[in-house]
């Protein structure tokens, strides 16, 4: 159909990561209008350009060529973050970055989730379903040691991150359900002795139970307790209450602030006092959804959220149409990895989730996040080579188009139809 | 299941994310838009009040009484000091390592040894510190000190770092920038100390700063020594700091504009100290007369700032709603609004006493408001709302305030008896008012306190029970006294106008004593003046003849004539209801109803005589005076006008006096102080240059033997323009012998030129009536034994003292 092929088209996905970008860019803007990281959106869109190699380089490899890189890359990115612990720059408490040259710093947990994606992808291409418990050691090998090695930056938020990518790419590869009900199961068990384990630092446990707290609905119990006389109770909830403002739910606070007076259609770009003022924390990066929220109100947060859903769907689609394992595992990983970032992102900004400090994919400012995304990017392209309905110049000569066939390696498809 | 359906579902749970998102939104922007819309005003805006300034009070001539000054002041704030400057971080982070409080001065002297301690901390040494709060600030005061607002990097440091690494590093590094911030501050304190020109003999600014932290940490102390012992003594002690290091401690008053601009445009210059505006109500000593009468401002009583709290406190709760009701917010902007503009706050001043405490509503003004944008740091971005403070109305009085400050000078000096020649003191008043408005122009007592004396010796004058100086004579004495023979023209006019007695009705005035019928006690009336008219008896105040004359009209009719000109009643002459009113008492069985005994009763024969169940104030006599110059009564009046408004006033009360018995009347007060008159030559003074009617008055009051001297009056005789009423207290003299010189004092004071010359008749005028008074052979003095037996008579014995002003004494002229 005429409509699905255009769906299909790459430069469908370009045009939406170049309108996410272009708001990037606007809103970066925004929020560093007057401070004394004006005109930073200038050094966003340096990193931007200094990125796109990287898209342009996923994208002209073809898929099988990904695929015998997908090991190798893996295995750089994990000596990356095998490295940051010794080489790393610590910032704001945690050791997450690279310094490079010309003031640029580099994330190597934000690279290596595309990577991850990749060997994910690899080891899932040649496999059988994961239908089986012990199907699930190797993934689960892939994305633990990235996991384990992000997590100890620390990075919890990131790291987690990569549960998503494993989840969606399992799913697709043929896991049965029954195994991700018993995961849920397990992770509603383990949740909460995970908060009460050593694993979490005490800052983490903080940030979970603020987030557990609503602020309006603190403050109507401090009210009805003070009306009701009970001034011991009273005092603790406002005293609560002043901790979930001015404490651990600071961040939080301010975000949902910015967002909940942002109304309809908001303040206006540039216009949202919060933003303008400097009363949201880190806005141009983390929380710079709040600063959205704000200016352009829910219109806007809409319009944004639409855009990553069709990003997510378009990526969806190049996998569903094509012709190979890996592509389509690679389309969907890099879906899981772009949206689900994304909606990490704004759940942690509307107090869905405790913060964590994930950024925005392709507004927030960081070049290491844009970089990412742009491979993500690149690699939905270089699958979409392997549509059924691509040209087939695209293709080298003698690749086989579906691995499954060449290898004889069963696929859910042809499961079904044996 | 195929890949593309599974493909499907992974979308699909994305789309489920996202709707929870959409919804998560739609909670947040719509359900409860109002409460993050009112924690984004909350945080961003800061409302700022504006003091207005309160009414002045002027004179007549808009001389300002009560008037206001703006002073600025240089003031401490420790909170500010220690959490920005250099030398306050350096010494609170001394204190924090060593619990030992050094002296500002030394931290600006010699900054590094506080600097190397510091910088010196190990992080093993830091762990060792209490852990808690203290080691928390410390590491707030290292982190500020290089500029930098998150603690994050220390805490991490603390956590991971080796024990033997410098707790610190970056204030190494800052070294050099630290010294040059602590350095910069020493250099603004001196220029500051310089511009203000703080002697050397004074403490310079610097030791003012220390004396304000020593003064808050022994504030400190105090409290916490009223508390029990705590476990954790450091955190209790950083919670007084917090309720105390926030309040200002003056370290200069009255700093120059200039300056105080100066300061205010840059606060980071130093932080801690800070300009603060003063707007104080002040009485300019040049005009300080009247200070009882114009009273006094003070801080507001415990109730009106219990009202202001309990306002304060509804309107916090309400604050907590997260959604509130349309009433809620109607409540809620209600007390905004008192709160920012009405409300009395303990810093207000509040009217005590006087015309301040009566005209309070309209002298206070109506706070204002400033509502500003501020961003994070406190800077303000812009102004969005300015509410301008609405200045208290002023209160113009008809006071003349230099006439009264001359007044006053003149009463103080005090009466010369004759034979001694040294004046001696007595409480005394003098009350003019302006004719027809009435309009008291000076309302002179004595004692009359200044301000520094009623500040000063407050305990002194409420015990002095003798002079009672805390009551203004003019019209508010202790003991109002009786009028007096000065009662005898109204009597005259009424009785005359009445038909009881005519121009040229005689009286035979015989005998020594009067006795009213079935009345054992006598009304003594000495002086023998023969057979006697009316002129005469008023010129030579003859008791006999009004106390006849009383008898003759009846106690209902009495009562009446001294009402319709304001005796026995309120003057309300600042239509504040201030106490000035005396009374007219029930004259006992007299006024019971028995004929008999009222037509010739010995009460309302001494009513006849201003004696006995009357008394009056020297207002209410100079007020009663003019009404009959102005045959109708309007009460005397002390306020001209209230911001634009001029009050209203009641209306003229036209008196039943005929024009030929007011003629008659006036003709004789005319003769009062010509020769042969009680206040006419030969007395000592002469008041025989100014067209003058008076009467005297030597009224007799329960408690002393001593009688009251008056002298009241009008002039010019013809058309008059002025009323006044002199009074003297105890004097034991005739009340033109104590009075007249006052008068003639008054008539040729300087500040009384014009007034005077509205009556002041030509020399030759003047020359003519003291010959024609020579020339009947009465410039000889009255022979002192007349005089004196002819008025005086002696108290009743059955009057009790207790009855303060109801003394049937008689007599007067």
């Amino acid at each position: 159909m005429i409509w699905r092929r255009r769906l299909d088209l790459p430069w469908q996905l370009l045009l939406l990561a170049a309108s996410l970008l272009a708001t990037g860019i606007l809103f970066v803007r925004s929020s560093t209008l007057g401070t004394q990281n004006a005109g930073i959106e200038r050094r966003q869109l340096v990193l931007a350009a200094a990125a796109l190699p990287a898209l342009i380089a996923f994208a002209g490899f073809a898929p099988r060529r990904l695929a015998r890189f997908a090991y190798p890359l893996y295995a750089v990115g994990i000596v990356l973050l095998m490295l940051v612990p010794f080489i790393g720059i610590e910032v704001g408490g945690a050791r997450r970055w690279f310094k490079l040259p010309f003031d640029v710093q580099l994330q190597p947990s934000e690279v290596m989730k595309p990577l991850l994606v990749l060997a994910l992808a690899r080891w899932l291409e040649f496999r059988r379903p994961p239908t089986r418990l012990r199907d699930w050691l190797g993934p689960l090998a892939i994305v633990g040691l990235p996991f384990v090695l992000i997590k100890f930056e620390p990075d919890l938020g990131t790291a987690l991150l990569l549960v998503p990518i494993l989840i969606a790419m399992v799913w697709c590869a043929g896991a049965r359900k029954l195994h991700f009900v018993g995961a849920a199961a397990i992770a509603a068990v383990l949740m909460p002795a995970m908060y009460f384990s050593p694993i979490l630092k005490p800052y983490q446990k903080e940030r979970v139970r603020t987030f557990l707290e609503s602020v309006p609905e603190l403050a109507a119990k401090a009210l009805a307790a003070r009306r009701a006389g009970d001034v011991v109770a009273a005092d603790a909830l406002e005293e609560k209450l002043s901790n979930l403002k001015r404490g651990a739910g600071y961040q939080s606070h301010c975000a949902q602030t910015s967002i909940g007076s942002g109304g309809l259609f908001g303040k206006g770009l540039g216009q949202g006092p919060q933003n303008r003022l400097s009363y949201l924390p880190a806005r141009h990066t983390d929380f710079i959804f709040a600063v959205v929220a704000e200016e352009w109100g829910f219109v806007g947060c809409c319009g944004l959220l639409l855009l990553y859903l069709l990003l997510g769907l378009s990526c969806l689609a190049v996998g569903a149409s094509t012709r190979d394992r890996f592509s389509q595992l690679v389309a969907t990983g890099a879906a899981a990895a772009l949206v689900m970032q994304a909606f990490a992102n704004m759940a942690m900004t509307t107090g869905l989730i405790p913060v964590t400090g994930i950024p925005l994919p392709f507004v927030s400012q960081g070049g290491s996040s844009v970089l990412s995304a742009f491979m993500l990017i690149g690699m939905v392209i270089s699958a979409a080579r392997s549509r059924r309905d691509a040209e087939p110049f695209l293709y080298r000569s003698g690749e086989p188009l579906d691995p499954f066939h060449a290898r004889g390696v069963a696929t859910p498809a042809r499961d079904a139809a044996l | 299941m195929g890949g593309g359906s599974r493909l499907l579902q992974v979308g699909l749970v994305f789309v489920g994310v996202a709707a929870a998102i959409v919804a998560r939104l739609a909670t947040l922007q719509f359900s409860q838009r109002e409460f993050w819309d009112t924690e984004a005003i909350k945080a961003r805006t800061r409302a700022q009040a504006i003091g207005f300034r309160r009414g002045a009070i002027v004179d007549c001539a808009g001389r300002p009484l009560a008037s206001h000054r703006t002073t600025w002041n240089l003031a401490f704030v420790f909170a500010g000091f220690r959490r920005g400057a250099a030398s306050g971080q350096l010494l609170l982070a001394r204190y924090l390592l060593t619990g030992e409080r050094r002296d500002v001065a030394e931290v600006l002297e010699r900054p590094q040894p506080f600097l190397d301690e510091l910088a010196a901390l190990r992080v093993g040494e830091l762990a060792a510190i209490e852990p808690g709060q203290r080691r928390e600030d410390l590491l707030y005061y290292a982190t500020w000190l290089v500029g930098e607002e998150s603690i994050k990097e220390g805490l991490e440091r603390l956590r991971r770092g080796e024990p033997q690494a410098l707790a610190f590093p970056r204030l190494v590094e800052e070294r050099a920038a630290i010294f040059e911030r602590v350095r910069q501050e020493a250099i603004t304190l001196a220029a500051l100390g310089r511009a203000l020109r703080i002697e050397a003999a004074e403490p310079p600014l610097v030791d003012r700063i220390d004396e304000a932290i020593r003064a808050t940490d022994a504030r400190v102390l105090r409290s916490l020594a009223d508390e029990p012992p705590t476990a954790r003594p450091y955190e209790r002690e950083r919670e007084m700091h917090r309720e105390f290091d926030y309040r200002d401690a003056k370290l200069f008053e009255r700093i120059p504009h200039a300056l105080a601009v100066d300061l205010a445009a840059d606060p980071a210059r130093l932080p801690g100290v800070v300009v603060r505006e003063e707007v104080r109500r002040v009485y300019p000593p040049e005009q300080d007369v009247c200070a009882d009468l114009i009273g006094r401002v003070g801080p507001p009583s415990p109730a009106a700032i219990a009202a202001y709290e309990n306002d304060r406190d509804e309107r916090s709760l309400l604050a907590l709603e997260p959604f509130p009701t349309l009433e809620q917010s109607q409540r809620m902007a209600e007390l905004d609004e008192r709160l920012r503009l009405d409300a009395i706050t303990p810093d207000d001043e509040i009217g005590k006493d006087g015309l301040e405490a009566a005209y309070e509503s309209q002298l206070r003004g109506r706070r204002g408001y400033r509502r500003t944008e501020n961003d994070r740091s406190g800077r303000i971005e812009r102004e969005l709302e300015v509410v301008p403070p609405r200045a208290g109305a002023e209160l113009m009085l008809t006071l003349d305030a230099k006439l009264q400050q001359a007044a006053e000078q003149i009463l103080r000096r005090g009466v010369a008896k004759e034979g001694d020649p040294v004046r001696r003191f007595h409480p005394a008043a003098f009350v003019l008012l302006e004719l027809p408005s009435m309009e008291v122009r000076v309302l002179a007592s004595c004692p009359a306190l200044a301000r520094v004396e009623l500040a000063e010796e407050w305990d002194r004058l409420v015990a002095d029970t003798k002079l009672r100086p805390l009551h203004p004579r003019a019209w508010k004495p202790c003991f109002p006294a009786p009028p007096g023979s000065a009662v005898k023209p109204l009597v005259a006019a009424f009785a005359l106008t009445a038909g009881k007695i005519g121009p040229g009705t005689l009286l035979e005035c015989d005998k020594d004593q009067l006795r009213a019928a079935g009345e054992s006690r006598p009304v003594l009336c000495e002086g023998r003046h023969d057979a006697i008219d009316v002129h005469d008896a008023l010129v030579k105040s003859c008791n006999h003849y009004f106390a006849r004359t009383a008898a003759a009209c009846g106690s209902e009719r009495m009562i009446g004539w001294y009402q319709s000109v304001g005796l026995g009643r309120k003057t309300g002459f600042t239509s504040a209801e201030l106490v000035d009113g005396t009374r007219i008492r029930g004259l006992g069985s007299e006024a019971a109803g028995n004929a008999a005994r009222e037509n010739g009763g010995r009460n309302l024969m001494l009513l006849g005589l201003g004696q006995g169940k009357v008394d009056a104030t020297p207002l209410q006599m100079a007020a009663a005076i003019g009404a009959l110059a102005m045959r109708g009564y309007q009460p005397p009046t002390l306020i001209a006008r209230i911001g634009e408004e001029v009050p209203s006033r009641p209306a003229i009360e036209p008196l039943p006096i005929s024009p030929a018995a007011w003629a008659t009347v006036v003709e004789a007060m005319r003769g009062v102080t010509m020769p042969g008159g009680t206040a006419g030559p030969p007395h000592g003074y002469d008041l025989t240059g100014w067209d003058l009617a008076t009467k005297t008055g030597t009224p007799q009051q329960a408690g002393s033997p001593l009688s009251h001297s008056w002298l009241v009056g009008f002039f010019p005789s013809q058309a008059p323009r002025y009323a006044f009423a002199l009074f003297v207290e105890r004097t034991g003299m005739h009340g033109g012998d104590a009075c007249g010189p006052f008068l003639l004092e008054l008539l040729q004071d300087p500040a009384f030129a014009e007034v005077s010359a509205i009556a002041r008749r030509s020399d030759s005028e003047a020359a003519a009536i003291r010959m024609a008074a020579a020339a009947a052979g009465i410039d000889e003095k009255v022979p002192e034994g007349e005089e004196s037996g002819d008025d005086e008579a002696p108290l009743d014995p059955s009057s009790s003292p207790s009855e303060d002003a109801a003394i049937d004494g008689e007599g007067a002229r």
